[in-house]
């Protein structure tokens, strides 16, 4: 394009001059009534109230737009840099050169080199500012400062984008101390965007010149009929004390802060209520899946992130619509469910732009795919309506089909049925869920859990304690093997039971004379065991040691020396005479078994 | 020699009797209805199969639905209203039926067929055991085998246990050694070369797991049974929060069908586990207990 660097010179001085100035302006060509800028920096050591001087520019009106300063220090001492900034609008067109920039400090004079600038006719950009608004009554434009509520057009269709504009011109006649405050319109009946900031501009009104800072909305009407965009304000402080210089710090002027303790006399300017006609969307040739979409351009794509799945496998499907237009408010196409698959609705998502002042957007749905059959299937296209307000015309967009490949699932494949020979596989084409069952001919209702018991819990210990019976068991025949002692201990009450009992079969037999060595011989065989001693060598005063060392009551010690008195008296004595003790062969018998068991259970157990 | 031979056949006696008394404890059911209620039964159930084959599933659903509630539990009444729930596209409420019936029913073909096809069209992916040869015999048995039959082969199973530990006690006598000669014949650990009392060991240690195995999935089984700790997504979808109140934040979806196990209830929430560590709140309402 035609920004370039006009011109540059070196300072007019001889080299070693300490002061250079240059000129630079941008763009270089421009329209009649458009902006250029002429910068003129000066770097060097010079008087800082020094002002370059402009040669005459009768083809331009130009404006100073600020001046900036820099300091810098070396080992030669401070230097500064400053620049001074003027905006030139053409008035006729041609190449003009503008002369030789004057620079004076003490008494040098520095200039920089001559610099060129085209200045061509465009019919298209000429007063292009107040060409494209509507202005609106009332609005006095010789203020030194207004504000101006614009729409680009105000008969709509329903959803159909209009730009409202607010537009606040500054001649730079008066200060402002503080940052203009702006509270956008109340507009019912409209959905509502913020349009980027704009770049001020200079515009030429009735003769005068003004700095404009505009600030556009873009809205929607949701309904037909006659609806208002309310007015604008925007608060500011003005510097009462006299004119001040314009400043290039205008040109962020919405986004710059002064402070907040800025002096100077409070002012609010509103915007007037605008007017705005909606329309509804035309009946004739309303296509019938016409969801509502109103925009301009759109495109529809459906993809899906796999052409070849398994029967189960999720297949994630993507349609997406993108275009100019209010995408918030759409509502989604409808995606009839494809044979063979099960779909479900996974999300939304959408993203705005705002390029060229133009909402648009992009707005996907996503699908899950669940391929039910194997086999190639074919998604259908897509189609979406929408009305095209700039044609005033309904369209249809469609998107491509989409071609899958389901093989068998896993739990598939065991289903498929290939036959011997030539022919081709069963193809399956639709599963189902397996039929219902008949009426049960006998009704089980199931119990659950509960007819586990605490018997049944309790029977589960038996098998337990047969173990520990078996252990218990296998361990004292382990003992009764290897300890003799223990052994004999434990079998003593038996053996003398069983000798006990042969005495009794010795009486049944009418042996009465050998009942009582056989009784004797139990007797003292049993203490002899609980002793682990020979019963031969056994005497009466060992047994009576013994006896006494286990605790035996002098009464029970007693009885047994009684009954072996009498077995001992019986063997010696006559034929036919009785004990001592006057007892009877069964009475000694039963009084030797009493006399074990009591030994055996209260003192040699 | 004689008295360990006994005691080891006692022993056997005592425990078969007792799985024998188990195992007809187990089999113990409630009183049979009466026939008026039987009638009933089979006729409301008669009339959810008709209305099922002329297409009206919801009106299915509804006769079927209502011999639930009146008390019957029966697979096959749970298997058709699941049938129907599909069928009206309620993939939630055929995943809790399908599952009550295979609780049931664990070897009935078409409750695993239908499930496994309804798995196949949620949304959610649903959880896969990965396992090991082993663990895939126990959990093959803990898949087929309904809490009951569990018990029994655990049961069975211990007393297995305790028979092998009379004859590892008694493994040095003379009966235990001649019987031992016979049957080692069929045992892994004799061809292997292992002593009697190593090989024995070794049938002790697999009796062992497997008593502990069945054990345990009879336990779980009869927990969840009586504890009803695991429950499906019935709604389209559940929000399941960080906390059991209104605000808390959102930490993921789940969708019908899902299985859950659910951990705590609190009022109206119920707090869930799910396989891989998630966990959350969800509204008492969106699930229901198996």
């Amino acid at each position: 394009m035609a920004l370039a660097i006009a011109g540059v010179t070196l300072a007019a001085g001889a080299a070693g001059e300490d002061v250079i100035v240059k000129a630079v302006v941008e763009p270089g060509v421009v329209p009649v009534g458009g902006e250029a800028t002429l910068v003129i920096s000066v770097q060097g050591k010079f008087s800082k109230s020094s002002n370059p001087e402009l040669p005459p520019l009768e083809n331009f009106t130009v404006y100073q737009a600020g001046t900036s300063q820099s300091f810098s220090f070396g080992t030669g001492g401070s230097s500064s840099s400053l620049q001074f900034t003027y905006v030139l609008v053409p008035k006729n067109p041609g190449t003009f050169t503008i002369e030789p920039i004057r620079f004076q400090t003490g008494d040098k004079i520095y200039t920089a080199d001559p610099v060129t600038i085209e200045v061509v006719q465009s019919p298209t950009q000429v007063r292009i500012p107040e060409s494209t608004e509507k202005s609106r009554p009332g609005e006095k434009a010789d203020q030194p400062i207004f504000i101006r509520g614009t729409v680009d057009r105000d008969t709509v269709y329903v959803n159909q984008q209009v730009t409202w504009t607010l537009g606040f011109y500054t001649d730079g006649r008066l200060g402002i101390t503080r940052t203009p405050e702006y509270s956008p319109p109340a507009a019912e009946g409209f959905w509502a965007e913020e349009l980027p900031s704009q770049k001020s501009s200079y515009r030429q009104i009735q003769g005068r010149q003004y700095l404009v800072n505009e600030v556009k909305r873009a809205f929607f009407a949701s309904a037909p009929g006659k609806f208002t965009i309310g007015p604008a304000r925007v608060d500011l402080m003005i510097d009462d004390l006299g004119r001040r210089p314009r400043d290039s710090s205008f040109d962020d002027f919405f986004n710059r802060s002064f402070g907040s303790f800025g002096f100077g006399k409070p002012v609010s300017l509103n915007t007037k209520e605008i007017p705005v006609t909606v329309l509804p969307l035309p009946a004739r040739g309303r296509p019938a899946n016409f969801s509502g979409l109103v925009g301009g351009g759109l495109e529809l794509t459906l993809q899906a992130d796999k052409n070849v799945a398994q029967v189960g496998e999720p297949i994630n499907l993507t349609l997406e619509i993108r275009g100019d237009g209010n995408f918030k408010t759409m509502s989604a196409p409808e995606l009839a469910q494809p044979d063979g698959f099960k779909m479900y609705e996974s999300g939304t998502t959408s993203d705005l732009y705002k390029k060229d002042l133009i909402v648009s957007g992009r707005k996907k749905y996503e699908y899950v795919l669940i391929p039910q059959v194997e086999g190639a299937k074919t998604l259908p296209p897509v189609t979406v309506s929408y009305f095209d307000p700039a044609e005033k015309t309904y369209k249809t967009i469609q998107s491509a089909p989409i071609h899958l490949d389901v093989k068998p699932g896993t739990a598939e494949e065991g289903r498929r049925v290939v036959i011997a020979g030539s022919g081709e596989d069963i193809e399956v084409l639709g599963r189902d869920i397996n039929y219902i069952h008949p009426v049960p001919a006998v009704i089980r209702p199931w119990s659950g859990s509960d007819g586990l018991g605490v018997l049944y819990v309790a029977l589960h210990a038996l098998p337990l304690a047969a173990v520990v019976g078996a252990i218990f068991v296998e361990r004292r025949r382990k003992r009764l093997r290897s300890d003799i002692r223990f052994a004999r201990a434990s079998r003593a009450a038996r053996e003398a039971e069983k000798k006990l009992g042969e005495a009794r079969r010795l009486l049944n037999q009418g042996q009465t004379r050998e009942v009582y060595p056989a009784v004797s011989a139990a007797l003292r065989g049993y203490i002899a065991d609980k002793m682990n001693a020979s019963a031969s060598g056994l005497t009466g005063d060992d047994i009576e040691r013994f006896l006494a060392e286990k605790g035996a009551a002098a009464e029970d010690l007693e009885k047994l020396k009684a009954v072996l008195r009498t077995c001992d008296s019986a063997q010696y004595s006559p034929v036919g005479s009785e004990g001592p003790g006057g007892g009877s062969p069964a009475e000694t018998i039963e009084l030797a078994a009493e006399t074990v068991r009591v030994f055996d259970k209260r003192y040699l157990s | 020699m004689r008295r360990p031979y006994v005691i080891a056949a006692i022993a056997v006696l005592v425990s078969a009797v007792s799985v024998f008394a188990a195992a007809e404890l187990v089999s113990a059911r409630p009183a049979k209805p009466s026939p008026s209620v039987a009638g009933r039964f089979r006729e409301v159930f008669a009339k959810g199969n008709a209305l099922y084959e002329q297409g009206d599933y919801a009106g299915a659903v509804e006769q079927y639905v209502s011999l639930v509630g009146a008390g019957i539990t029966d697979k096959d009444l749970y298997y058709n209203l699941a049938n129907a729930y599909y069928k009206n596209d309620d993939f939630g409420r055929a995943v809790l039926f399908y599952e009550r019936a295979r609780r049931l029913a664990p070897r009935d073909r078409d409750v695993r067929d239908n499930l496994a096809l309804v798995r196949l069209q949620l949304r959610d992916k649903q959880f896969v055991r990965d396992e090991n040869r082993l663990v895939r015999a126990v959990a093959w048995l803990h898949d087929n085998l309904n809490a009951k039959e569990m018990t029994l082969v655990g049961s069975l199973c211990y007393l297995l246990l305790c028979v092998l530990g009379i004859v590892f006690v008694f493994r040095d006598s003379a009966a235990v050694s001649a019987a031992y000669r016979w049957i080692s014949f069929v045992s892994p650990g004799r061809l292997a070369g292992l002593t009697r009392t190593q090989d024995l060991l070794l049938a002790l240690a697999v009796v062992s797991f497997l008593f502990v195995s069945t054990g345990v999935s009879a336990y779980r089984k009869t927990a969840q049974e009586s504890g009803r700790r695991v429950a499906v997504v019935v709604g389209p979808e559940a929000a399941v929060f960080s906390a059991p109140v209104e605000d808390a934040t959102l930490q993921f979806k789940i969708h019908e069908g899902t299985l859950v196990r659910i951990r705590e209830e609190r009022k109206a929430w119920v707090r869930i586990n799910l396989p891989g560590g998630l966990s959350g709140w969800v509204s008492a309402s969106a699930v229901e207990r198996v």
